[in-house]
């Protein structure tokens, strides 16, 4: 009974998970919007080694995450035009 | 453990080498023990957290996995212990298989990002320890 429990569970999961997968929207925007936290973590920890003062932290830590995603999607632009030009 | 004295900034400062295993043991450790307890809490929080996000998403089996994604283990790696660890009981099958998320390899971005973002801190931290940066807890305690 448990075993067919468990069983059942995976193939539910199984099945989410692949219908999640099949969303162009989820395995595309999610895999973007994840990697905002991941440059916010790289940034805190840039910051925490070069920063003197613990109290300039924030603002240094927002500037570098928001210098470091507008340079992602400047260049994801760029890359984008030059390929709309030479398609 | 020895304890050196440094010609710069005059009262004794831990081992380097001890403060760098104590960093890899555990991440912000060096930092605290060598006073930056405010900067030692956060950086453990933020690689902590960034390491187990890529474990949570992805699945200890799927993340942890030397023989798919040997440098991103070795990147791992410097997160410390707990990646031996994990990696030794997906070996032993400690540890059920599971479905990853759909994005799993993101995940594996996160753990080997965290370990490399630890790495920074070990050097950082042995630099502290040497003496090749002002280490000033004081005036850091002060400013927050």
């Amino acid at each position: 009974m448990r075993r067919a429990k468990q069983e059942t569970e995976r193939y539910v999961y199984s099945l989410s998970l692949a219908i999640l997968a099949a969303m162009p929207m989820f395995t595309g925007l999610s895999r973007l919007l994840m990697l905002l936290p991941l440059v916010l973590a790289v940034s805190l920890v840039h910051k925490m080694l070069k920063q003197p003062k613990l109290a300039d932290l924030p603002m240094a830590v927002l500037a570098l995450w928001a210098t470091i995603v507008g340079a992602m999607i400047g260049l994801g632009i760029g890359l984008l035009l030059i390929y709309k030009l030479f398609a | 453990m020895a304890q050196r004295m440094t010609s710069r900034s005059g009262p004794e400062r831990p081992n380097p080498a001890v403060i760098g295993l104590a960093a890899w043991a555990i991440p912000g450790l060096g930092h605290w023990l060598l006073g930056h307890r405010a900067r030692g809490v956060i950086l453990f929080v933020t690689i902590v957290a960034t390491y187990w996000t890529g474990v949570f998403v992805g699945g200890v089996r799927y993340t942890v996995d030397p023989s798919g994604n040997m440098l991103w283990f070795v990147a791992q790696l410097g997160v410390g212990p707990q990646v031996v660890a994990l990696w030794l009981a997906t070996v032993r099958q400690l540890i059920p298989p599971a479905v990853p998320w759909p994005d799993a390899d993101i995940a594996i971005i996160y753990a080997g990002i965290a370990g490399l973002l630890n790495m920074l801190v070990i050097l950082d931290a042995i630099g502290r320890a040497s003496g090749d940066e002002p280490a000033d807890p004081a005036a850091e305690q002060k400013s927050l």
